[in-house]
């Protein structure tokens, strides 16, 4: 069944548009080391150079390679992307699906998700970082929390919707156990609602860590991120273009990779909510 | 004969509307009603009626709020949810619309080899050889075992429904409206079907349907709903030839003679 869907995934062009923006840029990312060089090098002789053969996309203000820094930003954004994205998603589906089954542990556990919904995610992440000081993993567990009730909640009104079949009826009545319930009935139907979740996480994770970067705030300076390097093109604007335009680029195509391919992932999997 | 459902005063509420303005409404109100083993009882009555809500309770799909429900002497309230999972086996019941009542992921051969996964019966490559057997007793080809469900025509996939609420050889088997998804020509293979098998195994059946012709066939007795409560109860003949309540009356007036 699975299968057949992601056939038909393949066969929708402007998800297949957003899969090959995302491939492009898990390659820079991936390739980084290779591609760019090293992104700590600051070289004060030849800061806010425009674009040339030596440097593509020209230097910043303290002289460093942008291609470089674009690249391994490319790293930071994807990396944290898809550590908090597996993190969110597994811990969102497992808790939605004994949400919608399990009615005292929705009552415990809905009653969190609403606690943590009702915050601006950003506000959230940011008092985490005052709480935990800054770094990567702050960063991770931070989004983590803000992703996983978006999941929870999603993959719980699945599983509901699952518990009311006649199929489950149907099993129970032939006495099967919940374990089995759970695992082969509520968990499968549950897992198209959560693979449409997964890519919307990626592309929130995405533009927080930007957001956040930005603002300073979670990345420790040192580490190359596009919403670092967009921070400084704020000064230079005028003089130097390029400092905003390329990790502004890599941002947009990125998060409109995960835009369509999310979009063609929910037509596929989730026809009900499917824009028509 | 061996007296197998015994519905004594049955009686379930639903309660539905906002939070404070919350009505309980009474699905059944009380309805007593004896099955015995190898008869059929009819219970008719138009949609919302209750008799769904009634042959759910005497599966113990439901729990009533009235009455009791005694299966086989054994009264279902007094059942622990760690006893009721193998009591399970003595009464079965098979579903309405099997194109939502079978697991879409599942096999035919896994869907027959379950009932006995539920019930940790058999080695796994009895419940194989007994999945077979079952097939062959609904009348699907053993060629089939691979297949989905969506695969099977209606017919087919109420087949499939029956064989797996015989495959734990039930007692009773309640059957809610199991031909009224389908063609009127394989209704009748469907209905034959079922008398067929209740010849060979001898189960109480009771039979929910809003069809008088499909409850004249099958039934032994018919019991009569409206609105929660049993109007007319009697043998076949007693209500099909004279009807001593005017809804009966209406009821068959209605149903369009072939």
């Amino acid at each position: 069944m699975l299968r057949q869907r992601f056939r038909d995934l393949v066969h929708d062009r402007t998800a297949m548009a957003g899969a090959a923006l995302l491939g492009l840029m898990v390659v820079l990312a991936l390739l980084a080391p290779l591609l760019g060089g090293d992104p700590y090098r600051v070289d004060p002789t030849s800061t806010l150079r425009p674009p040339s053969a030596s440097h593509w996309f020209g230097t910043d203000e303290k002289g460093r390679d942008l291609w470089t820094m674009v690249v391994h930003g490319a790293r930071t954004s994807l990396g944290i992307g898809a550590v908090t994205t597996v993190l969110a998603v597994l811990t969102g589906y497992v808790l939605g699906v004994l949400c919608g089954y399990f009615r005292w542990v929705d009552a415990v556990v809905m009653r969190v998700v609403d606690g943590l919904m009702s915050f601006p995610s950003i506000v959230l992440v940011i008092s985490l970082v005052g709480v935990l000081g800054d770094g990567v993993a702050t960063m991770i567990t931070g989004l983590t929390v803000v992703l996983i009730p978006m999941v929870t909640r999603v993959v719980r009104g699945a599983a509901l919707a699952v518990k009311a079949m006649p199929m489950v009826e149907s099993t129970t009545s032939l006495g099967s156990r919940t374990s089995w319930v759970l695992l082969r009935y509520v968990a499968p139907e549950a897992l198209s609602v959560t693979i449409v979740q997964a890519a919307l996480a990626f592309s929130v994770t995405v533009l927080s860590v930007a957001a956040l970067s930005f603002l300073g705030i979670g990345l420790p300076p040192d580490v190359p991120s596009w919403g670092t390097s967009l921070s400084a093109a704020q000064q230079y604007f005028y003089s130097a273009w390029w400092i905003g335009v390329f990790p502004g680029l890599a941002i947009v195509l990125t998060v409109l990779g995960l835009v369509l391919l999310g979009d063609g992932l929910r037509d596929v999997f989730d026809p009900r909510s499917a824009r028509k | 004969m061996d007296l197998v459902l015994d519905l004594d005063g049955v009686g379930k509420d639903f309660s539905a509307g906002p939070f404070f303005a919350r009505r309980r409404t009474a699905a059944v109100t009380e309805v007593s009603l004896r099955v015995h083993a190898g008869r059929t009882v009819g219970l008719v009555g138009e949609s919302g009626s209750g008799k769904s809500t009634l042959g759910r309770m005497a599966v113990g799909l439901l729990t009533p709020d009235r009455g009791r429900v005694t299966v086989h002497g054994q009264p279902l309230s007094s059942l622990t949810p760690k006893k009721m999972r193998p009591f399970r086996r003595t009464m079965q019941m098979v579903f309405q619309d099997s194109s939502n009542s079978l697991n879409p992921r599942m096999t035919l051969e896994d869907l027959l080899v379950e009932p006995f996964r539920a019930q940790d019966l058999h080695t796994r490559a009895e419940r194989r050889h007994r999945a077979a057997a079952l097939a062959d007793e609904v009348g699907l080809a053993r060629s089939g075992l691979a297949r989905l469900p969506h695969e099977f025509s209606g017919g087919q996939r109420q087949r499939i429904s029956i064989a797996r609420a015989l495959a734990l050889e039930p007692d009773l088997l309640v059957a809610d409206e199991p031909v009224s998804a389908l063609d009127v020509s394989v209704q009748a293979q469907i209905l034959n079907l079922f008398k067929d098998i209740q010849q060979a195994r001898g189960f109480a059946m009771l039979f929910v349907s809003h069809d008088m012709a499909v409850v004249e066939f099958i039934s032994d007795q018919v019991a009569v709903m409206r609105a929660g409560s049993l109007v007319e109860f009697g043998s076949r003949d007693e209500i099909f030839d004279s009807p001593r309540e005017p809804y009966t009356r209406t009821l068959l007036d209605a149903a369009p003679s072939l």
